[in-house]
């Protein structure tokens, strides 16, 4: 059995997949399955709730021979008469997709490991030392002017499991923490809140000191922020407020729909420049350790490495069948088993650059960088057009020149990426559906109406 | 009955789960669920899937703890109430292993009654409603999804209730371009059943609303800034109210000080003009129960009486804390997760304005046709809304339609700035839904035309 497998779960699917092609009319067929169990603690003033929980399910793709798909879940993965009504099921759905748009699954290759799992993570003492580190950090760095709301953690691990008729058979186990702080901030009758959520597969890479403090800080500016201005501006967005952006150029990046026109980028073709220099725009499911990563992904396709932008040009989109040397490119996700597999970014990060943001904004004039934000724009990934609810602090030559709290910043995703002056070096990744990673960027093109 | 569950079972985990006292509580969730997306003409890997689940928890004078379990079975609910029992809630069960005895379901249809055959050509019909929209339309995405949910609540001491909810929505999404300029419209429908979608909505007519709002950002220009009347046309759908006056009269947001109106029961809070209800008994709508997910009987509650504080949204514990009677509003996203109030569906009601008189007695202003995300700050309640689309106001007539404008302001200030209310109530097209605390719920909004007086507008024209 491979390291983290469940030899059960590697034996349900690899049944699965017999039952199912051995049904009338399926050429092929896939089956996943996924068990996670956490625990999750609420900790807010005089309370500590915790609740734990396992989840388990699978899925089935059934395949007939004119390229048509489909697919059917059901939870846990218990009586055989569960299974048999999936397969039927599968078998439906595949009746109503149209056909020659599924592609076969693959044959038999090793995924490798990618150091996904910590057991640490499981263990509750562990996560409770770094939920009192955390909020010794705000006591400590709040001085009785910040205080901790709530703080919520999920801590865990989940168990992937595929097979599929062309041969293809692994799992892996991977482990996840997240932790949701909430502070609120109070001075005379002002009050403000903020929330930081950042996630880990690896408990040491979470560092509460800097959580903790870095939170407070930006409490105390949407705390004491004053307005600005109208007009453009130079930012500087902190590397949750930059994953945003990345947050809404993600549909932008996908060849399907890039195809379509539904594009903020300003060309769809390979080659062509799309954004400054300063850019490179990577989605990296194989990276170890990595938030979004995974050994093989939802089709039980090999993951690799690829510069979507490449210091300002544009590389295959996400979903493209191929990449620049002609291999096949896994970017399917399941983000559960109930989920037909998709295309996405794992991994998706801007390169970072060479300076630390302090060096980056010594030399930056004036600029406000922005701590916290809200994204509002539902126009949609064609218009390209972004408006952010922002709170950050003014900076002149790096040094603090006053707080702002709740400027409205407006800009195009296509400007916006060519306005990008440079990256800093301090690379952050947050969970927005994928991971999402960036450093502090230095851009110009936003503007405040 | 659509879950045939032993009950005597169920009474016996309780009673392991509390032994000293009625107050523990199971919930059976039993969901279908489909989805299919149509992209140039072709609909990619239709999908159907079901969930059995149970989620069992502790309250009162016990500590409140929460397990959830997959395809429950009698040897897992008795492992989960031994852990609340131990106040152990972090180590759930093993899956159970032993077949037979698991929770029986008696579900009418398999999920992919839920997936009708004709999909395929219904989705084609909206796709075409879309391209023939305008002769800038560049392509189309519909996607479908249909689902529906058995519940079953059953209470320490011995209290059960039953519901069954559906729902359809159909979103499309229209893509324009001219020129250099890629514009995206968006329209959504919904409705109980998928045989509803495909009798009585035109599918056509959805795709080509999509399709005409896409044109209509195509023709957008920038926005001036400025305070300035603002007319919130019928198919705003209440947003405003939903983020400004519903999430803040949710019970646990005033227990936590979160609330612009806490304390301010029986205070005037909007203008006279306006009467605000939530009110999940309405026939057919997405936010509508027999019963909420605690097991407690829907009702339809007065928010704002002629612009006074009459209530606010409970569950159970919240109207515990508060001291005031359960009005029926503890929802959940699923078996996994935990109660908390929520609206259901939101209804300003209207008045008596005519509602071409409302435009052609302003000036100059803002006509806000669809409101886009939103941002909300409490305790003050100050909000920033995106205009998904609107038009410039002149002379009483509607002119340009704008782009990058957002409305600024302070809940409570901008409802008592409310001059005039149409007559023209509208329910949202059935496709609502909302994002809480990491749970999203289907709910249902609707209002008249509403004009407030003056309010910040921010825009990027120079």
């Amino acid at each position: 059995m491979k390291p983290g497998a469940s030899g059960r779960a590697e034996e349900f699917v690899g049944n699965a997949v017999r039952e199912a092609v051995a049904r009338p009319r399926c050429a092929a067929a896939d089956a996943y399955h996924k068990e996670s169990r956490h625990r999750r603690w609420v900790v807010s003033p005089g309370e500590t709730v915790r609740t734990g929980a396992r989840q388990s399910g699978f899925a089935v793709r059934l395949f007939r021979g004119d390229g048509r798909v489909g697919h059917a879940s059901a939870s846990g993965s218990g009586p055989a008469a569960t299974l048999e009504a999936v397969l039927e099921t599968a078998g439906g759905a595949a009746d109503r997709c149209s056909p020659e748009v599924a592609e076969m699954p693959p044959g038999a290759w090793e995924p490798p490991d990618l150091d996904l799992f910590d057991p640490t993570v499981e263990q509750v003492p562990v996560v409770e030392g770094l939920l009192l580190r955390i909020e010794s950090a705000v006591l400590e760095e709040g001085r009785g002017e910040v205080e901790v709301q709530s703080l919520v953690a999920v801590a865990g691990s989940s168990r992937v499991a595929m097979a599929t008729s062309a041969g293809f058979a692994g799992a892996y186990l991977s482990s996840l923490v997240t932790v949701l702080l909430a502070l609120r901030a109070g001075r005379g009758g002002e009050v403000a809140f903020h929330r930081t959520v950042v996630s880990a597969r690896h408990l040491a890479t979470m560092d509460a000191d800097r959580l903790g403090r870095g939170a407070v800080r930006r409490a105390r500016l949407a705390l004491e922020g004053g307005t600005v201005r109208p007009g453009p501006i130079r930012v500087a967005l902190e590397p949750q407020v930059a994953c945003l952006l990345l947050e809404h150029l993600v549909p932008s990046l996908e060849a399907d729909a890039a195809g379509r026109g539904r594009s903020s980028l300003p060309a769809a073709e390979a080659g062509a420049v799309v954004a400054s220099s300063a850019i490179s725009l990577v989605d990296d499911p194989s990276l170890r350790r990595g938030v979004g990563s995974m050994p093989f992904d939802g089709e039980a396709r090999p993951v690799h490495r690829r510069a979507l932008i490449d210091s300002g040009a544009l590389g295959p989109l996400l979903g493209a069948a191929v990449d620049r040397r002609g291999g096949r490119v896994g970017a399917a996700l399941r983000p559960s088993y109930t989920d037909p597999p998709r295309r996405g970014p794992s991994n998706l990060h801007l390169a970072r650059g060479e300076r630390s943001p302090g060096n980056l904004l010594a030399d930056a004039g004036t600029v406000l960088r922005v701590s916290g934000a809200t994204l509002l724009g539902r126009g949609g990934p064609a218009s390209g057009e972004i408006v952010l609810s922002a709170s950050g602090e003014l900076l002149e030559s790096g040094e603090p020149a006053g707080a702002v709290r709740e400027v409205t910043l407006v800009g195009r995703a296509g400007e916006l990426l060519s306005g990008v002056l440079e990256v800093g070096n301090d690379l952050s990744f947050h969970l927005r559906g994928c991971a999402l990673g960036s450093p502090t960027v230095l851009l110009n093109g936003m503007w405040i109406p | 009955v659509p879950l045939n569950v032993d009950r005597d079972l169920l009474a016996r985990v309780l009673r392991r789960a509390s032994p000293d006292g009625p107050h523990a509580e199971i919930f059976l969730e039993h969901r279908a669920r489909a989805t299919a997306v149509l992209v140039n003409g072709q609909v990619r890997e239709p999908s159907c899937g079901m969930t059995l689940g149970a989620g069992l928890r502790t309250y009162g004078p016990l500590p409140p703890q929460l397990v959830h379990l997959d395809e429950p079975d009698e040897e897992t609910l008795l492992q989960a109430a031994d852990r609340l029992r131990m106040e152990e809630p972090e180590t759930a069960p093993e899956q159970g292993t032993a077949p037979g005895r698991r929770v029986e379901v008696e579900a009418p249809a398999g999920a992919i009654s839920l997936l009708p055959r004709g999909i395929a050509a219904a989705l084609a019909q909206v796709e075409r409603g879309v391209l023939d929209a305008d002769p800038r339309m560049v392509s189309a995405q519909v996607e479908y999804e249909a689902w529906r949910q058995e519940i079953l609540v059953f209470h320490g001491e011995g209290r059960l209730a039953e519901d069954v909810r559906a729902a359809v929505r159909l979103t499309v999404r229209a893509s324009a371009r001219a020129g250099g300029r890629v514009e995206e419209g968006v329209a959504v429908v919904g409705c109980p059943e998928p045989a509803d979608l495909f009798s009585t909505v035109s599918t056509a007519e959805v795709g080509r609303r999509a399709g005409e709002s896409a044109a209509v950002r195509l023709d957008a220009r920038p926005c001036p800034s400025g305070e300035m009347p603002v007319i919130f046309a019928n198919r705003c759908g209440a947003a405003l109210f939903h983020e400004a006056l519903g999430h803040p009269l949710e019970a646990d947001f005033l227990l936590r000080g979160e609330s612009p109106y806490a304390g301010r029961m029986d205070e005037p809070v909007a203008s006279a003009l306006i009467h605000v209800v939530d009110d999940p008994t309405l026939t057919d709508r997405r936010g509508s129960y027999r019963v909420d997910d605690e097991g407690t009987a829907a009702e339809r509650t007065v928010l704002v009486e002629n612009g006074v504080l009459r209530n606010v949204l409970t569950d159970r514990a919240t109207s515990e804390a508060l001291g005031l009677p359960p009005t029926g509003n503890g929802r959940r996203a699923s078996y996994r997760d935990a109660p908390m109030p929520r609206m259901s569906n939101l209804v300003v009601e209207g008045w008596k304005d005519d509602p071409e008189e409302i435009l052609r007695s302003t000036p100059s202003g803002l006509y806000v046709v669809e409101l886009g995300a939103a941002r909300v700050s409490f305790p003050g309640g100050d909000f920033v809304f995106e205009v998904a689309e609107g038009h410039r106001i002149r002379d009483g007539k509607l002119d340009h339609p704008v782009e990058g404008a957002v409305l600024v302001g302070r809940g409570p200030e901008v409802l008592r700035r409310i001059d005039r209310v149409g007559c023209d109530f509208l329910l949202d097209p059935g496709a609502g839904r909302c994002d809480k605390e990491g749970q999203r719920i289907p709910v249902s909004l609707g209002q008249p035309t509403l004009r407030v007086a003056r309010m910040a507008v921010k825009g990027t024209a120079p």
